[in-house]
């Protein structure tokens, strides 16, 4: 982004609703035009907020640093650098690098990163923090060459490491990825002497805006991807299965198809981190079934469900593969090497991200592989995550063998053994909650998304009432899978937030769910905040069969309306008391 | 100008210097006060380079 355009952004009119968007800025250095690129990147991430970015004293680094815990924010930005360890490491300062005084900057760095391991914990405690560690250059104070590393620039390095370490510990806090700055703005590009001297702003602009575009994704932290669905064929593996044989296609450097190895490595470590995976493949299906039983494969094929396999359109099978995984079309990636077959996907799905699989060029396949990382990316593997996969393969492999023998739903979930786990404890915390309520879109109250400080400052209100399900069965455990929060006034309860997995439906456990909170709190009415959403049906359609009518917003459900409408539930309820 | 500040002249030089391009020398910089100043100086500048 140019420095005429982030202006632009920002003075642009929009239409801002609800709270600001509150940053904290923590730098050394006058934050100038990192203030304005950030301040753009975060108004094209958030349209619909004000964005207020807060930075600190001028050359006061840790004094700010020490000032974020008081900070009044949703987020925190901590950019660090070298003068910032000493101000003797950057060019503002005149202090000696006379090698007799490199040992006292040391021991000075040294201090400052004993501050920093005391101060971010207490910080990132209440909002999350970004941090940034340096990015410029160093500077030429030892005594040796630039070719050959000293041990003074290698100490502070370590001093680095060890920040790094203490932080990447810290559940709120993200950090920059130096090797991903590294592919955006290399090293030699990034110091802007001129700059430094005159003004105190030691960047090159395209460097500053390059910092501000990954510190604002990082404050966002975009949804990841859920499910990706793969062609087979000179993608998962190389060659035509129906051409050259099962044992013809190959994924290894002897047949020059290793780069296919590479990407059954990725998809194996995606579906190991929660990642849904299934295949769409125009083929004979007792081929592709034997093909994917080769022990050989680094994606074993137990990873794959469902699998697609036929000589129908392929939209087709993603539109069935959708309905299995119960997730929106904006939710998944797509991988073919034709283009045609992408396109006919894209056609008949338009928010499916189509990707080709460049299958002649091994340059390419690696930066796909990055792109994939991007696209999945998390910033932690849930118990959840572990389940998926299998919790979704063995309730529709379980309920097709039990279809023969029950009748109706309420037969089918009688014999399922069925687990309500509820948890209403609000300290500690548990951080799954706010990740369903920020990634669930169908079966969403209202479609409201909360930054973690004003989450945690919600829920810590005395007066709300927090309740989280676990569910299980006899076909497997589904994990955390809804969230409820409310206020009680009076004989009514007042639901702010209801959130349930799209992996629970159709197991009554909404209905179970509003039992439970009419029968804890000796309750009349339970009153919803209701929002439409574009995505969250499932409520509506839930809400109109309980009340009998459209949901509107603050709509009302008594306690007696609930005993008429309610179907019939068999779950065992159990009560998580120790965390 | 109301609301004019040394912020606003460091952003402006610095728009400038990536639009077209160039690098404004800082003692260049306290001269240029007015419209037709940086106008004259941009020609001159952008003339030198090509």
């Amino acid at each position: 982004m140019k420095l005429i355009e982030a202006l632009e952004i920002l003075r642009r009119e929009h239409l801002a609703q609800g709270q600001p968007l509150q940053v904290s800025l923590v730098t050394g250095f006058t934050p100038l035009h990192l203030q304005t690129f950030l301040a753009a990147q975060l108004r094209i991430l958030f349209p619909n907020r004000e964005v207020n970015l807060t930075p600190g004293l001028y050359g006061d680094f840790w004094g700010n640093l020490t000032r974020l815990e008081q900070a009044n924010a949703d987020a925190g930005v901590i950019q660090l650098e070298w003068s910032d360890l000493d101000p003797r490491l950057g060019l503002r300062s005149l202090g000696s690098w006379a090698p007799r005084e490199l040992e006292d900057i040391l021991q000075m760095a040294k201090t400052r990163v004993s501050q920093f391991h005391e101060f971010l914990p207490r910080s990132s405690a209440h909002f999350p923090v970004v941090v940034c560690f340096p990015t410029l250059p160093f500077p030429p104070a030892a005594y040796t060459p630039a070719w050959q590393a000293s041990a003074f620039e290698l100490e502070l390095r370590e001093c680095i490491s060890s920040m790094h370490m203490s932080a990447v510990r810290l559940q709120n806090v993200r950090i920059v990825s130096s090797q991903q700055l590294e592919r955006l703005s290399p090293l030699n590009s990034r110091l802007d002497v001129k700059s430094e001297l005159a003004s105190g702003f030691p960047y090159k602009l395209p460097h500053a805006s390059t910092i501000a575009e990954i510190v604002a994704r990082l404050i966002q932290q975009p949804t990841p991807k859920k499910g990706l669905i793969t062609d087979l064929d000179d993608t998962l593996w190389s060659g035509i299965l129906g051409e050259v044989g099962i044992d013809g296609v190959s994924w290894d450097l002897e047949h020059y198809s290793h780069m296919h190895g590479v990407y059954q490595r990725l998809l194996h470590a995606l579906s190991e981190a929660g990642v849904l995976l299934g295949v769409a493949s125009k083929n004979d299906p007792g081929f592709v079934r034997k093909a994917l039983q080769r022990k050989d494969l680094v994606l074993p094929g137990s990873c794959i469900f469902p699998l697609e396999a036929h000589w129908g359109p392929k939209s087709e099978s993603v539109g069935r593969i959708l309905k299995t995984w119960n997730i929106g079309a904006d939710a998944i990636v797509f991988v073919d090497d034709s283009p045609m077959e992408l396109a006919e996907v894209k056609a008949a799905h338009p928010q499916v991200e189509c990707i080709l699989f460049p299958k002649e060029d091994p340059q390419a396949i690696d930066e796909l592989l990055y792109r994939l990382r991007d696209l999945f990316g998390k910033s932690a593997v849930s118990q959840e995550d572990a389940i998926r996969r299998e919790s979704i393969r063995r309730f529709h492999e379980l309920r097709d063998e039990a279809g023969g023998q029950a009748k109706t739903t309420a037969d089918f979930l009688k014999q399922a053994e069925a687990e309500l786990t509820l948890n209403s404890q609000k300290d500690p915390l548990d951080p799954r909650a706010l990740e369903l309520v920020n990634k669930t879109n169908q079966f969403n109250l209202n479609g409201k998304r909360y930054a973690d400080a004003s989450w945690l400052n919600y829920i810590k209100q005395p007066d709300t009432l927090l309740l989280m399900a676990s569910y299980r069965d006899k076909y497997g455990p589904l994990g955390k899978i809804a969230v409820l929060a409310g206020r009680k006034e009076g004989h009514a309860l007042h639901v702010n937030v209801w959130v349930m997995s799209c992996r629970a439906f159709s197991r009554a456990i909404e209905h179970r769910c509003i039992e439970e909170l009419f029968e804890r709190h000796g309750i009349e009415d339970i009153v919803f905040d209701f929002g439409a959403t574009p995505k969250n049906g499932p409520i509506q359609e839930f809400l109109t069969e309980i009340l009998g009518d459209s949901p509107a917003a603050q709509c009302r459900l008594s306690r007696n309306l609930f005993r008429e409408r309610r179907v019939e539930t068999f779950h065992k309820v159990l009560e998580l008391t120790n965390g | 100008m109301e609301g004019w500040d040394s912020v606003a002249s460091v952003t402006l030089f610095a728009m400038i210097e990536e639009e077209f391009g160039i690098e404004i020398e800082v003692q260049d910089m306290e001269g240029l006060l007015s419209f037709e100043r940086l106008f004259g100086y941009l020609r001159q500048k952008l003339g030198q380079n090509r």
